[in-house]
């Protein structure tokens, strides 16, 4: 028996499953699927890797937004000449992000005006670019502002520290 | 975690206290990364009490690397090379000092 799906209906379960790029991308990929012939697996295997892109990129977006990193202080704008050449080359592996894994602490001394803050929010950047849940915060704090309100989910409780509501 | 500018300010006990149990809940679970211009041997500034703060920064350095930014300000030299406007060339000998 042949079983018709209404389109809108099959949107809206899709959307339930919460798969948004199966939802944008169903219906044109398979007018490309009917006109080239694809073999119903690869339908399928198109629409599935363009879902896992897709979040990836929006993971990624969501960490950027919730990271509150200065914008303009990315590793494309740090003068890494300006560096001391023993932070210079450390610089890479940091930002590649497998201290994270160690749980090891980046701390950054020095006067102020050598470029802590932007080396520091650099290398938050990269991480971000990598999946990882950064936040920045700046720490010249009153009781108001700390813990901060905007602190990752993921942060907060994988720390088991709980930030007090307000 | 990153903390920017630790030990700007004068911070009042219940704030170290949160500060202390911050860095002790991520001890070895979570990175932390610290940017400050307060040496460690000045850190009693921070958590008053002399014991808090060895605690603190046992723990801290434990598993750490520590990026030390030593040279000119940076901030400054940009200041300066505004000032002087763009028709000068920043001197060939800045580039290659260590």
């Amino acid at each position: 028996m042949k079983r018709q799906e209404p389109a809108e209906s099959l949107a809206m379960r899709l959307r339930l499953l919460k798969r948004p790029s199966f939802v944008a991308a169903h219906e044109e990929l398979a007018r490309q699927a009917e006109r080239d012939g694809w073999p119903h697996i690869e339908y399928l295997g198109r629409l599935v890797e363009r879902e896992i892109t897709e979040r990836s990129q929006r993971r990624i977006e969501r960490l950027r937004k919730g990271a509150g990193l200065p914008e303009d202080k990315t590793r494309g704008a740090l003068k890494v000449e300006k560096l001391p050449p023993k932070v210079r080359r450390q610089v890479p592996a940091l930002c590649e992000g497998s201290f994270l894994h160690r749980a090891e602490n980046v701390l950054a001394f020095g006067l102020p005006g050598r470029g802590k803050t932007h080396l520091m929010a650099a290398i938050g950047h990269e991480l971000v670019h990598r999946g990882y849940a950064v936040l920045f915060t700046r720490t010249g704090w009153s009781s108001a502002c700390w813990p901060p309100s905007e602190s990752s989910p993921s942060i907060a409780s994988s720390s088991g520290w709980t930030p007090t509501t307000r | 975690m990153i903390l920017d500018d630790l030990g700007y300010g004068q911070q009042d006990r219940e704030e170290m206290e949160v500060l202390f149990s911050f860095l002790s809940e991520r001890y070895e679970r979570r990175s932390v990364m610290i940017t400050s211009n307060v040496v460690f041997s000045q850190w009693d500034q921070i958590f008053k009490n002399p014991l808090t703060t060895m605690a603190a920064i046992d723990r801290l350095v434990h598993h750490a690397i520590i990026l030390e930014l030593v040279g000119p300000s940076v901030r400054e030299e940009e200041a300066k090379a505004a000032r002087r406007g763009h028709r000068d060339e920043p001197p060939a000998a800045a580039e290659t000092m260590a």
